[in-house]
């Protein structure tokens, strides 16, 4: 033990879960001192961060139980605490759903229950009833329990709006403070945490799954914990309207069942499962647990799969021995008080045992009213909840409102920043995730991390070596050069001379760009064509319009600078077709630059297109930067949004979560525009293109690169990289293998496992622990078209991006789209070269050369050609070609599986069946990772009312020439 | 003799076979689908290179300055031209082109920025 003397409160509250934190924001409107100590580096460490968010109604607990008396008072006092505190609250309601007879009798017990409770509303309807007020339940459903009370809350955000109102209320907290101590003394108690010594006169036991250990240190009155782990997936936005209510199962022989419900951010989560661990730390999620939720939560959706969750995660109960809360002052023990075994429903009842708690610790030192206690907390209505006009008054107020850091969520950086000068201190990313919701889309931070964790450096002062990403030790990057916070609090520019010290430093570098800025906060311009993105494709799209004819063109980025993941690419390759020449990313991006900047294109950086309105007479373009909003009225808008990764959510890769794990572009974003290691040893997941360069890449800079894993049995990568990336630096391959768990709770190790390359699942005996620090995944990337949903363009399931015609005009008039967008290339020149027919289009509606409406299901009475992937062939873009197209239409497409010795034909086909070969080409081998591409001359195509792609294995035919082949 | 070789010149990633007389000189280039293919085939056989790309960190600028070798460099080098890189102590402004280390590991071969920064 330290010396010193010790900090003196009138209540120490061991633990900042939900229970901690409710109870110190009671123990606040007393007239008492107040500190919580928590071991974690944040609150809500524990079983508030990773549960089921749900607000029961209070109808399942046995009657004249604590959790029956606490969870109905805890249901009716949540509307109130979520005014006062500011936070969102739903009573989306609940369902229980029956299967057969016996099923029935325990909803009418639970009805019983309902009514001892005392829980309005509660009522059970037929099955037919139950799928007509939830359609996508089974049909195999017999009768449903509906509790109207049943409700949804964020629990970490509930946790922290509670903290963060008792710490405005003079509560301290103290994160890393991990009670290892505590002793009666004369007056109260003496207690020791982290090396420092503290004594309070009464002390409230919220440890969750380490109550029993606090309370068998003092009290007689013994209880233990025992950890039960339940598993989740949660699953994008897209699948917010799939149920309304929460959707129980009840109880069978086969186990509890599991839930599916919507929460509060508008995703879908299915879980929990239940079993018992002996640890209290470990919050690994498995193979079995995950595949076994999924299992049981088709009895409730047929439909469930792994397919579009975003994240798997575990949770541990903290689950005592009697099957009720123990809750209140211990016996034996007069000051010491336990909110303990405080597993489902604590959420619920956190409020209300909060309440009684701190009136039970108020009586017992003898305490009075808080007079200048405040239970309101302003609420923060976050960026993306806003209008039009809170948003403009927001930028106004400050313009980093205008600046969208999380693209996915629409986190923007005053909320950040915000976030981190709160009153309560952030320690990891973790805590800006949660307290935000930056990272939490569907890109998984791929994007944005890079940024945040430059933002975190600038604003506290902290190198990004020394930024955690979860827990203390799980470092976000390996190593930083030494002038890293120097260069980010000058905002990049030696110019400006010295970084202010500390308290003035935060806003360094917004007031640099508050200073160049002097631009109304509300931007408004009208265009011929604006384009979204200024990639690859977009710069091309933008100069090609203008080409074209457009007068006025816009073309908008998110970034500071235009060449969206050109610029990171620093290796050669690019500009083979288009340029003749072997460049680097950003010459390529260099050369395109400079063609808008010859064709006059009017460029805005830095803004984030947030949607596209329907005018009428066209599109409005609705945007944020720094300091503005922007409404560009167009009369075409070409879509260049790019691409995201397939993040680690996406993987179904069950484990721990550890730091270290990186999508291969984020890697690249941290070394190559931040100067970032991320870390000493890597694996590479998946044998894209971009693996491998980021294989070679970090290979060249000291990183010890293990081998590369690909889940299929060939690379999905090109052979040239193969070699040059791979076989130049003795870098294994290894096929048919592949990550199938993480592991650590700092920085993390890898388990590895052959697969089965027919069903693609693990073989059990081959696993291989991989002592690594560092997993970079490169498995694909999906299209982005969040701005293209807001106008309402179709999307093709396959390819992810928008459905178009030869013109690359989208479902919805005057909207085109092209590069990684529209579909994933191999090779920017390609994307390029699509942006220029995009563009040149979009030029030709804005003059009202194009009829209005060239797609076909909207030229009645003139029915399109339909383009149909045929055998071999995974999908086509353009998926239409319209009657009056001209030309030649260049098909692009992707073949389903590798084959040998392949044939491609393109054949005619008329209403008949009859038709004729349009083009054919072959090639030794086609792989699925290489986009194809052929010509077909639009005036074959007269008769036709569809053509048809195929390509097949055969023996080699008469010579005709290799299809273009793609690549990176 | 000869010699199984995959051409990296382009996407198509040709297999090659390189037959080679006992003095090492290359006598044949089977497989390869051009001209620049064959040469590549002749080169790597005998002297293979790589063109070097990276990214070196220059004071008083957050993002690192790109760079490329003016000419490709012996296969054997690339670690050591990635070294000799990252040793270098630069200033911004640096403008594409700029060359920003000459003779490369003795190579008679100059780094040249591939982005401008600051």
């Amino acid at each position: 033990m330290q010396e010193g003397k010790a900090c003196s409160f009138d209540v120490v509250v061991v633990g900042a879960g939900i229970a901690g934190c409710t109870a110190a924001r009671e123990l606040a409107s007393y007239d008492l001192s107040i500190c919580v100590l928590e071991a974690g580096n944040d609150i809500a460490c524990g079983a508030t961060r990773a549960n089921s968010a749900i607000v029961h109604a209070g109808f399942d607990p046995v009657p004249d139980t604590l959790k029956a008396r606490f969870n109905v008072e805890g249901s009716k006092a949540y509307p109130r605490w979520c005014d006062e505190l500011g936070v969102q609250f739903r009573r989306n309601g609940s369902m229980v759903l029956a299967f057969d007879d016996e099923g029935r009798l325990k909803l009418e017990e639970l009805v019983r229950r309902a009514d001892a409770n005392g829980v309005e509303g509660v009522r059970i309807v037929s099955g037919d009833r139950a799928r007509e007020m939830e359609p996508n339940v089974s049909p195999e459903v017999a009768c449903a329990l509906v509790a109207p009370t049943g409700g949804i809350v964020d629990p970490y955000g509930f946790a922290f709006a509670a903290a963060e109102n008792a710490c405005g209320n003079g509560v301290r907290f103290l994160f890393n403070h991990r009670v290892e101590h505590i002793v009666r003394v004369d007056g109260g108690f003496n207690l020791e945490a982290s090396g420092e010594r503290f004594f309070a006169r009464a002390v409230v036991n919220t440890a969750g799954l380490f109550a029993d250990e606090l309370n068998n240190m003092v009290s007689g009155e013994r209880f233990s914990i025992t950890p039960r782990r339940g598993e989740y997936y949660l699953y994008d936005t897209d699948y917010a309207t799939t149920f309304e209510h929460t959707m129980f199962q009840v109880p069978g022989p086969l186990g509890k069942g599991v839930l599916v419900t919507p929460t509060i951010h508008g995703n879908m989560l299915i879980g929990p499962n239940s079993v018992s661990q002996a640890s209290k730390t470990d919050l690994s999620t498995t193979q079995e647990g995950l595949a076994d939720i999924v299992e049981r939560a088709r009895r409730t959706w047929p439909a469930a799969s792994p397919r579009g969750a975003i994240t798997n995660f575990a949770g541990l109960r903290a689950a005592g021995e009697s099957g009720d809360f123990v809750i209140g002052e211990a016996a034996d023990v007069p000051g010491f008080f336990n909110i303990a075994c405080f597993e489902s429903p604590g959420l619920t009842s956190a409020p209300a045992v909060a309440t009684f708690i701190a009136s039970q610790v108020a009586a017992r030192l003898g305490a009075g009213c808080n007079p200048s206690f405040n239970p309101r907390r302003a609420p923060q209505l976050p960026f993306t909840a806003m209008t039009d006009e809170q948003r403009e008054r927001a930028i106004a107020s400050d313009p980093a409102f205008g600046h969208v850091v999380c693209r996915c969520c629409e986190v923007t950086e005053a909320e950040v920043v915000r976030a981190l000068h709160g009153p309560l201190p952030v320690l990891s990313l973790d805590a800006i995730k949660w307290r935000t919701g930056a990272t939490m889309g569907r890109c998984h931070g791929g994007f944005c991390s890079p940024e945040l964790v430059e933002i975190m450096s600038r604003e506290l002062g902290c190198a990004p070596d020394a930024i955690d990403k979860r827990l203390l030790g799980s470092r976000m990057i390996a190593s930083a050069r030494a002038d890293y916070v120097e260069l980010v609090r000058e905002g990049g520019n030696p110019s400006k001379g010295e970084a202010p010290e500390e308290a003035g430093a935060r806003h360094v570098a917004s007031d640099v760009r508050r200073s160049e800025l002097g631009a109304p906060a509300r931007i408004e311009d009208s265009f011929d064509v604006v384009v979204i993105g200024g990639g690859a494709a977009g710069m091309a799209a933008a100069a090609s319009a203008r080409r074209a004819g457009a007068a006025r063109v816009a073309m908008v980025d998110r970034e500071e600078r235009p060449g969206g993941v050109l610029k990171q690419c620093v290796h050669n390759g690019f500009g083979l077709h288009r340029m003749k020449a072997e460049l680097t990313g950003p010459e390529y991006a260099a050369q395109e630059e400079q063609a808008v900047i010859d064709a006059s294109v009017t460029c805005e950086y830095g803004v984030s297109v947030l949607r596209i309105d329907d005018e009428g007479t066209g599109k409005l373009v609705v945007g944020t930067r720094f300091g503005a909003e922007l409404f560009l009225h167009a009369k075409a808008v070409v879509l260049a949004t790019g691409s995201r990764e397939r993040g680690l959510g996406a993987l179904g890769i069950a484990g721990a979560r550890p730091s270290g794990v990186y999508t291969a572009g984020c890697a690249q974003n941290f070394m190559n525009l931040q100067g970032l290691v991320p870390g000493s040893t890597a694996v590479v997941l998946g044998s894209g293109d971009i693996g491998l360069i980021m294989a070679r890449r970090m290979s060249l800079s000291g990183i010890r690169v293990l081998g590369v894993y690909e889940i299929m049995p060939f690379s999905s990568g090109l052979r040239r990289n193969i070699v040059q990336c791979l076989d130049d630096f003795g870098i294994p391959l290894h096929l048919s293998r592949t990550v199938v768990r993480l592991e650590g709770e700092t920085r993390l190790r890898v388990v590895v496992a052959d697969v089965d390359p027919s069903t693609r699942r693990p073989i059990e005996g081959t696993e291989e622990r991989i002592p690594c620090d560092t997993l970079v995944l490169s498995c694909g990337l999906i299209p982005e078209n969040e701005v293209a949903k807001t106008a309402g363009v179709a999307l093709s399931p396959i390819t992810g991006g928008a459905v178009v015609d030869e013109r690359l005009a989208t479902s919805v008039p005057g909207v085109f789209a092209c590069g990684n967008a529209l579909h994933v290339h191999d090779l920017a020149d390609f994307a390029s070269e699509e942006g220029e027919v995009a563009g040149a289009f979009a030029a030709a509606f804005a003059r009202g050369e194009v009829p209005a409406a060239t797609h076909a299901a909207d030229v009645p009475g003139e029915p399109s050609i339909e383009v149909v992937a045929g055998k071999g062939v995974r999908y086509v873009v353009p998926q239409v070609i319209s009657r009056d197209a001209e030309g030649q239409v260049m098909l692009s497409f992707r073949v389903s599986d590798v084959i040998e010795g392949v044939r491609f034909e393109v054949r005619s086909c008329d209403d008949a069946g009859a038709g004729e070969v349009l083009a054919r080409a072959r090639d030794m081998v086609a792989v699925p990772a290489e986009m194809r591409r052929m010509k077909v001359d639009a005036e074959s195509l007269a008769e036709c009312s569809r053509i048809v792609v195929s390509a097949v294995s055969g023996l080699a035919g008469r010579q005709v020439p290799a299809a273009e082949g793609g690549a990176r | 003799m000869s010699r199984r070789i995959t051409c990296i010149q382009c996407p198509m990633g040709c297999v090659m076979n390189v037959g080679f007389a006992e003095n090492g000189e290359v006598t044949s280039v089977e497989g390869n689908s051009c001209g620049r293919g064959k040469k590549y085939a002749q080169t790597e056989a005998t002297n293979p290179v790589r063109t070097v790309c990276g990214t070196v960190c220059a004071a008083g600028c957050l993002e690192p300055v790109s760079y490329r070798t003016s000419a490709p460099v012996p296969k054997a080098l690339a670690g050591d031209v990635a070294r000799e890189a990252a040793s270098l102590s630069l200033r911004v402004p640096i403008a594409l082109g700029d060359v920003i280390c000459e003779n490369v590991c003795g190579t008679g071969v100059s780094l040249v920025a591939t982005k401008s920064v600051g």
